[in-house]
């Protein structure tokens, strides 16, 4: 019953858990790329090498990473198969999607693109670098915009409460991240990591809603509209903003930049005035020879973004009461005034235009996990993610079945809660012939098959050349 | 070898029932399109803060109202009405003077020789016919005007014939012109001469007015006959003359006015009916502009008001101080100077009038004659006349917005289709328009709507109601003169069920009654400019569709 009870609390408190990268990789040692999960994790191999870069190995199969995550709702919650004489319709089901919406849903895509990786065993240290072309972007959309548009404005207008837009945002992020690591061991049992990345931005659009409102007065129906906002972006590509009058209203492509860059493509990709910096710190400690802990933090970091930037910012508030009547003599005059009420709009909401560079921070994530060394081919493991995504934070809880079966296949079985669902089964499975050594993983191949009850699809794959292996033994007092 | 082949079948029909169950997710022609949208929206529609200046501003182009001596605002109803064109009454004739000199007019005891000479010189009078006998004119300066001289000789000699009109000038220079005949005699003619101008003095004679002196002079030249005989003749004509100004005695003259007649659109309406009303103080006012520089006297011979009630009624002088008949003439200002316009007025008020019983008779229109006499005193050779002198009459109907209007009340049909409303996917279940009201006018005002079919028969109605109150009138003070606003929120409300019921609607009627304050005891209000009415309006509205999207989308 207590068991019962704790998990119910866990599924609880893990309920908002989101994004999920990395649950089954954080445990595959065999992969190099465990590494970018926790610095300090120890791969047995001396040397190895992988990317897109390396000739042939490189390729077969690329090496990326592709996620998608939505914090709130799946296909099935929208558009489900019906019951009863409906059972062979698809039935739309908007109360169901509005239940399921949280306050505010992120919609995200993670892709990642790895140009190279190599690592080089020294003594007790353990070097790796790696080029990573990282593309982040999304969508989040707050619960109060499906409220207004599917419910209308009444029901928050008779409870006195605003909308509250503020948590709407659009993401962009282009970067390129070279890190440069390192783990250590620092006695038996501790061993440290950790990764120092300088990041390239190539190209951002970052929104910043303050505060985006909307109030209804319950005694005279009048509005009240209220805007902070800012839209950063930093483009190749950038606009020609005219906001003078609101006849002439319009944002084009400025055609030095289009040309520019038309006629130089290439220029995008070497752009190396967008510089930030990160790090990610990991540790890993033998609490027992059964059992390991783990901790990591990963992608604390910023870009500054001074290539082209472009800050749109709105900052006002407005009373709507209606249109004013007035003893229009003609329809000119009537005409007048309604102009004359949409450029008082157009003037109070009006976006500034600023050029300066701006500064956009990574979403960072915690790990904390550990792992019971049950048999030698056998390990079960747990991990704790929290991740900081714009003002919001998600967590996740993974548990997992490892088993190196032979010397060159390991694979892994986890199941994570997550979303309020608990129908994540995810796996990895690494296989070497040779020095090559491939790897597939995913967190939730159940949503793979079942896509309409996905709230999370993620894939990585590739390829690395390793050199020095060792033959995996247990440690000592593992049971066989 | 069975059993891996059992699981192989098994796994398989799993995989088959995966795979269809996730194609069936997302085929979407299995969609059965039936979309269910429930929503309700507030917003607010209009706002206005309307002040009576601003509504007096923008529609009241004609002067309807105006803001009178007291501060407060009347209704007004005017017409205006010009006399005669000046040159209609007082005008120039043609004119023409004709003479002869014959040889015994001369003394021939010298003339005997070549190189003599003999003359003989004389002083006619042209006499000037006036537009009015009694007419003394003194002097008048030429707009345009044109003088022929026709003359003929029957001499032997050869003559030559001066002609002089020493008060015709033009810069101080008279008139004057030459005629010479050759021996045996002969016509000679000056034709078209231009008078533009000229200044002709008309008291140069005995007579001193009406007449201007003539200079002949004829010089005989011998040529070498004895015959002395003959005659030369002349004849004078003044045509096309019109004056810039002319000064003397005009005489009597009568100028005539008849206006349109004066619509009381207040009561003349179709469009509404007032029960009962009382205007405290209504007045006529009657404007006179003068720039004949003549004493004139103006009366009217007929001022009347048509009311349906009383037919027409004659607006009679109380006080026998109006001119109203020629037995009481009202000597108006005239100007004193040339260029000058006058003006004059008359009031005619309930304490000099019956207008009060006229105006409460709902008179619908009023007309006016009347006329105007100049040189009433008799002979004054002080009147002039300019070319656009001219005498203007405006007459004003005024009601000072001061009094009481009780059931002001109208009623009019409107065809309608509110088929639109009746379509399957009308999304619209209920509607709730509110009208908030804040009015600084000492008026209430109350409504309906029916809504019937063809035969008039009624269907529903908007308001509950008999006739819902739409605006609560503003408390006055004992002046009459509004304290603070009202507020009256008013709410209406139309849900689906109410809809239905208009399915066979074909007409509106829509019934409109306002009072004044407190209107049926009798109070009496005041309008000032500066009243001002607030207004606010908002809706409601509960959305709800239910259907199949492609039938929805067909009927929008």
């Amino acid at each position: 019953m207590k068991k019962h009870i704790l998990l119910l609390i866990f599924a609880g408190v893990l309920a908002s858990a989101s994004a999920q990268q990395g649950l089954t990789l954080y445990n595959m040692d065999r992969v190099m790329q465990s590494q970018f999960i926790n610095p300090a994790i120890d791969v047995p191999y001396k040397f190895h090498i992988g990317g897109l870069l390396v000739p042939i190995a490189g390729q077969l199969p690329p090496p990326i990473y592709f996620n998608y995550g939505n914090n709130s709702f799946y296909y099935n919650h929208i558009l489900h198969m019906g019951k009863g004489d409906k059972a062979d319709n698809l039935v739309l089901d908007i109360p169901l999607f509005m239940k399921k919406l949280k306050k505010t849903t992120h919609m995200r895509f993670d892709t990642q693109i790895e140009l190279l990786n190599l690592g080089i065993k020294l003594e007790n240290m353990f070097l790796t670098v790696a080029i990573t072309e990282k593309f982040k972007y999304g969508m989040s959309l707050p619960y109060d915009i499906f409220e207004f548009t599917l419910n209308g404005n009444m029901p928050y207008m008779q409870e006195g409460k605003p909308h509250d837009f503020s948590g709407f945002g659009v993401n962009f992020t282009h970067y390129r991240e070279l890190a440069v690591g390192g783990s250590m061991q620092a006695n038996n049992d501790l061993t440290l990591g950790g990764r120092v990345k300088i990041l390239f931005g190539m190209a951002n659009v970052n929104t910043n809603f303050k505060e985006l409102s909307l109030y209804t007065d319950p005694d005279d129906y009048s509005m009240t509209f209220t805007t902070d906002m800012k839209v950063h972006s930093s483009l190749p590509i950038f606009f020609d903003m005219n906001m003078l009058e609101i006849d002439s209203v319009g944002l084009s492509l400025n055609e030095a930049s289009l040309t520019a860059f038309e006629d130089n493509p290439a220029s995008y990709f070497l752009n190396l005035k967008n510089i930030g910096m990160g790090f990610d710190i990991g540790a890993s400690y033998k609490l027992t020879p059964e059992i390991d802990l783990y901790a990591s933090l990963i992608d604390f970091g910023f870009i500054s973004w001074n290539t082209n930037p472009q800050n749109f910012i709105s900052k006002g508030q407005y009373d709507f009461h209606g249109l004013e009547v007035e003893l229009w003599e003609n329809d000119e005059e009537r005409d007048a005034s309604m102009q004359n009420f949409a450029d008082t709009l157009f003037n109070i909401f009006k976006p500034d235009l600023l050029e300066t560079s701006y500064l956009t921070w990574l979403p960072s994530s915690v790990y904390v996990g550990g792992k019971y060394k049950f048999h030698q081919l056998l390990h079960f493991t747990a991990l704790y993610r929290g991740e900081f995504y714009r003002k919001s934070y998600m967590q996740s809880l993974t548990l997992g079945v490892n088993s190196n079966l032979t010397e060159c296949i390991s694979a892994h079985l986890t199941y994570s809660l997550a979303h309020r669902t608990a129908n994540h089964i995810g796996f990895g499975l690494s296989a070497r012939l040779g020095p090559v050594s491939w790897y597939i993983i995913t967190d939730s191949f159940t949503n793979m098959i079942w896509p309409q009850k996905a709230t999370n699809i993620n894939l990585r794959m590739g390829c690395n050349i390793v050199f020095g292996y060792k033959k995996i033994k247990s440690s000592a007092s593992m049971r066989t | 070898m069975k059993t891996k082949l059992k699981y192989l079948l098994i796994a398989s029909i799993l995989m088959v029932s995966v795979f269809s169950c996730v194609k069936d997710n997302f085929n979407f022609d299995k969609w059965d399109k039936e979309v269910q949208y429930d929503a309700s929206f507030a917003a607010p529609v209009a706002w206005g803060d309307l002040a009576f200046t601003d509504a007096l501003r923008m529609y009241d182009s004609t002067g309807l109202f105006i803001v009178n001596e007291e501060g407060y605002v009347s209704l007004q109803y005017l017409t205006r009405v010009s006399s005669n064109k000046v040159n209609e009454i007082i005008y120039l004739n043609n004119q023409n003077v004709n003479g002869t000199v014959e040889s015994p007019d001369f003394n021939f005891a010298q003339f005997s020789a070549f190189n003599d000479t003999v003359s003989f010189f004389y002083t006619d009078f042209l006499t000037f016919s006036m537009f009015n006998a009694e007419a003394e004119i003194d002097s008048l300066i030429l707009k345009t005007g044109i003088m022929d001289i026709a003359t003929n000789s029957t001499f032997s000699h050869s003559a030559r014939l001066y002609v002089k009109f020493p008060s015709v000038t033009k810069n101080g220079v008279p008139f004057s012109t030459i005629f010479t005949y050759t021996p045996g005699g002969g016509s000679s003619v000056s034709l078209n001469n231009d008078f533009t101008g000229y200044n002709i003095d008309l008291t140069q004679t005995p007579t001193n007015f009406n007449e201007i002196p003539v200079e002949i002079r004829l010089t005989l030249f011998w040529s070498g006959t004895t015959d002395n005989s003959g005659t030369v003749s002349f004849d004078v004509n003044m045509k096309d003359m019109q004056y810039k100004i002319m000064h003397g005695y005009f005489g009597e003259n009568t100028l005539f006015f008849e206006s349109d007649t004066i619509d009381i659109s207040l009561f003349k309406s179709n469009d509404w009916e007032i029960e009962r009303y009382l205007f405290m103080d209504p007045k006529f006012k009657i404007y006179y502009w003068n720039s004949y520089g003549v004493p004139s006297q103006f009366y009217f011979d007929h001022l009347v008001a048509h009311s349906v009630l009383q037919g027409d009624m004659n607006i009679l002088d109380d006080a026998n101080n109006l001119p109203i008949g020629p037995a009481n003439p009202y000597d108006v200002n005239y100007a004193l100077v040339v260029g000058q316009r006058m003006l004059d007025s008359l009031k005619v008020n309930k304490e000099n009038s019956n207008i009060d019983d006229v105006v409460n008779a709902r008179p619908q229109w009023i007309q006016f004659k009347a006329r105007a006499t100049t040189n009433p005193a008799g002979l004054d050779h002080h009147n002039f006349v300019i070319d656009d002198s001219q005498i203007e009459v405006e007459v004003i109907m005024e009601l000072p917005l001061w009094g009481y209007i009780y059931n002001w009340n109208l009623k009019d049909t409107a065809k309608v289709d509110l088929s639109d409303l009746q379509n399957e996917y009308n999304p619209i279940k209920r509607v709730l328009v509110r009208v908030d009201i804040q009015n600084g006018f000492p008026i209430e005002a109350f409504g309906q709507v029916y809504f019937t079919d063809e035969n008039y028969v009624i269907l529903d109605s908007l308001f509950y109601t008999y006739e819902e109150r739409l605006l609560d009138a503003a408390k006055v003070d004992a002046s009459g003169k509004v304290l603070d606003f009202s507020r009256k929120v008013t709410k209406i409300e139309y849900v689906d069920e109410r809809l239905k019921k208009l399915e066979t609607c074909k007409y509106v009627v829509y019934a409109a009654q306002a009072n004044t304050t407190n209107a049926v005891a009798g109070t009496v209000i005041k309008i000032f400019k500066d009243y001002r009415v607030k207004f606010d309006v908002g809706f409601e509205v509960d959305l709800e569709v239910e259907g199949n999207i492609d039938s929805i989308s067909n009927t929008f």
